[in-house]
Parts: structure tokens; C-alpha cells; sequence
């Protein structure tokens, strides 16, 4: 085996997720291009529910930080401004109100842009990260258990969070967040009954 | 039945697909722990309760001991509350061919259990518990977080019928499960096992001198700065001495000092070195029988460690800078943690040659490292590395010209980001056998990872933004057992391989299960 990564080691089975055997509700599903970071495995985008829940938790993370670089202008800056002039009044909470700002909007929707899955029936992929770019691959056969996740802000907006367990470390537990939630237990009820099917003799 | 199901999975779910929704409300047999729970949490945070009677005490005595009881029953009551609902919001039931525990108030969960995946079921009596008959029964899958699922409490009865419901002769039963069977993993009788790899004190002595420290003499300075303030020792007294030095001596004589300084604390390197390493490595011993290694060594605490050959997950060849140029190598196991032996990372040949290796490796079920395969990764590699290796020596560069007469010494430190840089991709190489991943990386020290295919749990592609400029990308190899942020990791290689390779791993990993 000259060429460790041959051609002809791909994965036999089709990995489009239209061939997949998860259908969206309602619409085709439309496979986007540009999301994850294997060229031949198109990911399908998260759910439009996932990029609100992600815009309200950029909001919460950003607006304890903008409340604090308030509190630190007010209350502790003047004391060294008196002594070295800097930093301007303003400054901490101008920076970090411009980041609450980007966060929610620009920063959530190029990180749901970033995002996507695909169940292929043998593997999962899970895309994720607008700087830093993810992409995880879980094969099916490797997954020891498997929960399905709602807290009130996913709930509200439709979307559920997918978490595979595995036996490894730092991939022992991949999440899949913001798809609705029959799509999460459409993958889950899948994996669990090709785990049976495999313990029944099947091969994987 | 389930292969009918799986066929026509894209479309419906089919009949007799055992199919629950998000809570486990109506469905038969689902169970709430027992009520007793809420009763037994309260009493488990008793002790921190009772830290605030004082305190109450205190608040009450200016306004009349008479509301201390009311005020007591009030923390009773709140207390029970949220114990109540936890209580209420958590239910586990038996459906089909899983275990299902669906949990929480707010953030509502659903975990599903393969049965095909529960490898123990350990039911647990605590003196507490066995106040109120109960028992808490815990499943273990061997996923990679420790708590998979505890039922605290359930009824003596209900464990019992748990129990028996859940360890259902697997036909693909683990091996170590099988291992278990026979003598204790701890104690192997000896006459099970045959030696494969053993050190006398000779090579212990010669693998000391490689372990060079010089933590001997961190203690020395530590030792001037503590008696600063008794012998007068100064920092600037020592530079004024190497002044006078320069003065007083030809060039030719300075560098013998410097030479004959250097020499003695090189010995003193060598000599806390060889003594620490037969402190540990005194005695070593490595046996295999039974499908298990077993290692002794040690001087003053002898320690003894069993591997279940089953359990390693993978396998590190080390190479020293120097005693790895005269072929000694190191050879590591990376295992998987039992319910009895740990896991993480073992030296199993700390002081080796490539020979002696080899024998291990097959003893261990692993195919030993293929040279031919190996392909060195993106030439990206070095413009990366170098931009992350620049900022510290520029530093250093320009900190040394500040101090005039070092700044000449201090040069070469701008070229060592290039030079490692380089050497750095022409180590790093990987590659892929039928059998394992191979990975090859390290500057100084060289490490050769082997990953049976059998040991992947999940390939991650990941790229930063300086990856990108490149179009470069890192390929993590994840396996049961690594310590953290030391999994096996490809870094920088063309993207598009990167995704063709992982792939490819994910591909054969999950054909190849343990």
C-alpha cells in the first residue's frame, strides 16, 4: 500500500445526505456546499430555529460582559484615569458593546452558515466553527449511547441537541446541536436500531 | 424484524419500531426512582443544612427563639421542593431493545441505552440507603464519561429485577469481561506468564545518562535565593565576577572555564539522572501470558501494572534525540481504563531496541510500524510552524540586543525557528496500513503512534484560521484512553487529504470494532 490514501478506499455506501435515510420535515433537503470541511461529504444546514436560539445565546454570553465592562468604567476606571489618563471614558463598554452587537447578528449567522450535519446511515458528520472549523466524523458502529437534549430556549424555537457517547476522549461526547427534534431522534432511533441489528449478527 | 425496519427507514417508521417520544409519559412500564429518593437526598444535604443553624441561631436570638422552629420547617419545606420535582422529572423504562432515562425540569433529556451496549450493571448499598432499603444501580457502557447512568435510588426489589433484566449474556461479549472470569487481573499467577522484556542495571545506568536533568540544580539556585539574606549572595556579584573574569584572562582560558563549568554540570545532570531513573526503573520486568502484560519494576516502591492486551488502545515508539540516534527507543501502551486497572498511558520497553520492540507489539495484537506507507505532510507545514515559533525567539533576539555585550550570543536564536520549522515537517510524516493509522511526529524528541483501525472512536478534521491561508487542515484520530490533548493528530495536510483521509479512517474503523 504505496498511496496510504487511495481513491479506492472510499467509503462504499453513498454519502449524500439526500441518500440518507433522514428526510426534513415538509421540503427537500437542501444540501448547501461550502459547509464542513470534506468536500465530498455535502452537510445539510442546520435548522433556521438554531440560528435564533444561537443569536439569544450570544446575547446572553455578551450582555454579563457588557454589563461588568460598564460597572468597571463607572465605578473603577475613574481612579486610574485620574492617575494615567487612559483609558478614555467609554472605551471597555464601546468595545464590548460593538461585540454584543456583532455577536448576535453578523457573528451567529456566520457561525449557523458554518454549521451543518450529515447522517450518511453508517456515520455521522458534524460541521461547526466560523474561525475555527470543525468537522467530526462518528461512525455509527462506535457509538455507546445517545441522548437527545432541550433546553427552554431550544424548545422554544423547535430545535433539539443530538449528543453521541463515545469510548473516546476528547470525541466522547459529540453534540449535534440545532436540528428540529424528530430529525435528532429520527438519527438516534437509526443508530440504535442498527446497534441491535449488529448484536443480531449483522456486519456494519 | 429489523432489517425489514432498516430498509424502509427513509420513509416511516415501521411497525413495531419500539419509537418513544421525548418524555416517557404513557409509556408502559416507565418508572420513577423510588419515592423514598426525595427523603434520602434532603438527609445527604443535611450537613451543609445544619451549617446554617448556627447562623440561624444567631439571627433569631435578638427576635426571639420562638420562630427557630417555623423557620427550621420552612428550610425543610423549600428544600423538599426541588427534590420533589427532580424526583418527579426523572423516569427510566426498558423500551424495546433500550434503556431510556429522559430527565429534567427546564433542559429536558433523553438518554437512549442499547442494551446490545451495557457491558455492567453494579448495584450499590450505601449505610444510608440501607436505612431505607434502597439501592442505587449504576449501568456502565464503557463511553467515555464515567457517570452513563445511576438510578439513586430504586428499591432493593426493583435493582434486583434491573439487574437481572439488564446483564444479558452478550453474545459479543468484551474480552476483558471474559479475562475477568479467570484469576484476578491484579495477581496473575506467575506461571501463567512468560517473560518478553526485562532490564538489568546496566541498561538502566546507560538509559540514566539520557535522562540528563539539571533539576538538581534548579534546587542549588533555589537554595542561594533562600540563603540571600544570611551569605550575602547577590545576582551582581555574580556578573561582576564574570567581568573580572573577561578582564583578567585571555579568550583562550575563558573558554576552558566555561568548558570545565559546563562539564561539571553536565556530570551533575548526569548523576541525578541515573539515579531517578533507577529509583523507578530498578528491576524492570515485563511478562506476558493470558492475554495480559504484566510489568514490575521499581527500587524502593516496587510497583506492578496489568494490561489487558485487549484494552490497549494504541501504541507510541519513542526515539530520544540522542539515544534514539544510537537506536534505543521506548515503547508505550495506551489503555483503555477497566473497572480495575487504570487507564491512560504505560511504558512497556522504556529503554529498547527496535528488536525487542517488535515481539511486544505482535504479543499486543498490533501490526508493528510500516516505514514504506509513511508520507510526509504539506510543505504549508513550515510557513505555519514558522509563524507560530517566531514571536518567542524574535523576543528573545531583541531582549539581547538590549543587553549589549549577549546580543552576539544570542543571534543564532532567530535562525532556530527556521531550522526547527523545517525539521519539524521532515519528521512529521503519516501514513495508513490495513491494519492501523500511523502517525510520525516530533522535533527533539520523535514519537511513532500506532492506531489500529479497531481503536478509532471518531476522526475530527479541524482548521484555524492560518490553516486556511494555506488550505491546510489537522486530522485528530480519537481513541478510548488518551490523556488529554495528546490524541493522535496529522497536522497540516492538504485539506482535500485530510478529508479523503478521514474518510478513510471512519471507514475502516467502523468495520473494524473491537
Amino acid at each position: 500500500m504505496t498511496d496510504s490514501i487511495a481513491p479506492d478506499a472510499q467509503p462504499a455506501e453513498p454519502l449524500m445526505p439526500q441518500a440518507g435515510p433522514v428526510p426534513m420535515a415538509g421540503a427537500e433537503p437542501a444540501v448547501v456546499a461550502g459547509i464542513g470541511l470534506i468536500e465530498a461529504v455535502p452537510l445539510l444546514p442546520l435548522d433556521r430555529g438554531a440560528l435564533q436560539v444561537m443569536r439569544i445565546m450570544a446575547l446572553l454570553t455578551a450582555l454579563p460582559a457588557l454589563i461588568g465592562a460598564v460597572a468597571l468604567d463607572v465605578f473603577a476606571f475613574p481612579m486610574v484615569r485620574e492617575e494615567i489618563g487612559f483609558p478614555p471614558f467609554g472605551l471597555l463598554p464601546g468595545v464590548i458593546a460593538l461585540y454584543a452587537l456583532w455577536a448576535p447578528t453578523i457573528g451567529a449567522s456566520r457561525a449557523w452558515a458554518r454549521s451543518g450535519y450529515a447522517y450518511t446511515g453508517r456515520e455521522l458528520h458534524v460541521a461547526s466553527g466560523w474561525l475555527f472549523r470543525r468537522h467530526t466524523i462518528v461512525p455509527a458502529s462506535r457509538v455507546q449511547h445517545i441522548d437527545v437534549t432541550q433546553g427552554p430556549i431550544e424548545r422554544a424555537f423547535g430545535v433539539a441537541t443530538l449528543i453521541l457517547h463515545t469510548a473516546g476522549t476528547q470525541g466522547s461526547m459529540v453534540e449535534l446541536f440545532g436540528v428540529t427534534h424528530k430529525v435528532a431522534e429520527e438519527i438516534r432511533d437509526d443508530i440504535r436500531l442498527q446497534i441491535a441489528a449488529h448484536e443480531n449478527g449483522m456486519p456494519w | 424484524m429489523t432489517s425489514a425496519c432498516r430498509s424502509q427507514r427513509t420513509k416511516t417508521a415501521c411497525l413495531g419500531d419500539p419509537r418513544v417520544t421525548n418524555t416517557l409519559t404513557g409509556v408502559e412500564g416507565a418508572r420513577r426512582l423510588h419515592p423514598g429518593t426525595t427523603a434520602l437526598r434532603i438527609l445527604r444535604s443535611a450537613p451543609s443544612t445544619l451549617l446554617a443553624i448556627p447562623a440561624a441561631f444567631a439571627f433569631f436570638a435578638e427576635r426571639g427563639l420562638f420562630w427557630v422552629l417555623p423557620f427550621a420547617l420552612g428550610i425543610i419545606l423549600l428544600s423538599t421542593v426541588p427534590s420533589y420535582l427532580r424526583w418527579r422529572a426523572f423516569r427510566y423504562a426498558i423500551v424495546g431493545d433500550e434503556f431510556v432515562i429522559t430527565d429534567g425540569l427546564v433542559n429536558l433529556s433523553r438518554r437512549s441505552i442499547p442494551l446490545a451496549r451495557i457491558q455492567d450493571v453494579s448495584v450499590e448499598q450505601r449505610p444510608l440507603q440501607r436505612l431505607f432499603r434502597l439501592a442505587s444501580v449504576k449501568i456502565e457502557t464503557g463511553g467515555g464519561d464515567a457517570n452513563e447512568a445511576a438510578l439513586d435510588s430504586v428499591s432493593m426489589a426493583e435493582a434486583t429485577r434491573l439487574r437481572a433484566m439488564l446483564r444479558k449474556p452478550a453474545p459479543s461479549m468484551p474480552a476483558d469481561q471474559i479475562v475477568a472470569t479467570g484469576p484476578t487481573p491484579e495477581s496473575p499467577a506467575d506461571e501463567w506468564l512468560h517473560p518478553v522484556f526485562a532490564m538489568g542495571v546496566p541498561r538502566i545506568v546507560f538509559m540514566g545518562l539520557f535522562r540528563f536533568s539539571l533539576v538538581w540544580l534548579a534546587a542549588l539556585f533555589a537554595a542561594f535565593q533562600y540563603v540571600d539574606d544570611f551569605v550575602d549572595f547577590r545576582w551582581r556579584d555574580v556578573k561582576a565576577i564574570i567581568a573580572e573574569g573577561q578582564q583578567r584572562f585571555d579568550p583562550a582560558t575563558q573558554i576552558w572555564l566555561l568548558g570545565s563549568a559546563a562539564i561539571g554540570l553536565l556530570l551533575l545532570g548526569m548523576a541525578s539522572g541515573i539515579i531517578a531513573t533507577l529509583l523507578r526503573e530498578y528491576g524492570f520486568r515485563l511478562s506476558f501470558g493470558d492475554g495480559r502484560f504484566r510489568r514490575v519494576r521499581g527500587l524502593l516502591t516496587k510497583t506492578e501494572v496489568v494490561v489487558v492486551a485487549r484494552r490497549i488502545q494504541l501504541a507510541i515508539i519513542r526515539r530520544g534525540w540522542l539515544s534514539g540516534r544510537l537506536g534505543w527507543r521506548s515503547l508505550v501502551f495506551q489503555t483503555l481504563g477497566g473497572s480495575d486497572d487504570k487507564g491512560g498511558r504505560q511504558d512497556v520497553a522504556p529503554f529498547a531496541r527496535e528488536g525487542e520492540i517488535a515481539p511486544i507489539l505482535t504479543m499486543a495484537g498490533l501490526p508493528s510500524f510500516d516505514v514504506q506507507v509513511m508520507r510526509p505532510v504539506s510543505r504549508g507545514h513550515i510557513w505555519r510552524t514558522l509563524v507560530r515559533a517566531s514571536p518567542a525567539p524574535a523576543a528573545v533576539t531583541i531582549v539581547g540586543f538590549t543587553f549589549q555585550p549577549l546580543a552576539f550570543y544570542v543571534l543564532p536564536f532567530a535562525m532556530l525557528p527556521v531550522v526547527l520549522a523545517i525539521i519539524s515537517r521532515r519528521n512529521h510524516r503519516f501514513g495508513r496500513t490495513d491494519g492501523a493509522v500511523q502517525i510520525a511526529r516530533g522535533v527533539v524528541v520523535h514519537r511513532r503512534w500506532i492506531v489500529p483501525h479497531r481503536s478509532v472512536q471518531t476522526v475530527t478534521i479541524s482548521q484555524g484560521p492560518l490553516q486556511r491561508l494555506f488550505s491546510l487542515a489537522t486530522v485528530d484520530v480519537d481513541t478510548a484512553g488518551a490523556p488529554t490533548g495528546q490524541d493522535a493528530a496529522i497536522i497540516d495536510v492538504r485539506l482535500a487529504d485530510a478529508a479523503t483521509l478521514a474518510l478513510d479512517i471512519s471507514a475502516r474503523a467502523r468495520s473494524n470494532r473491537l
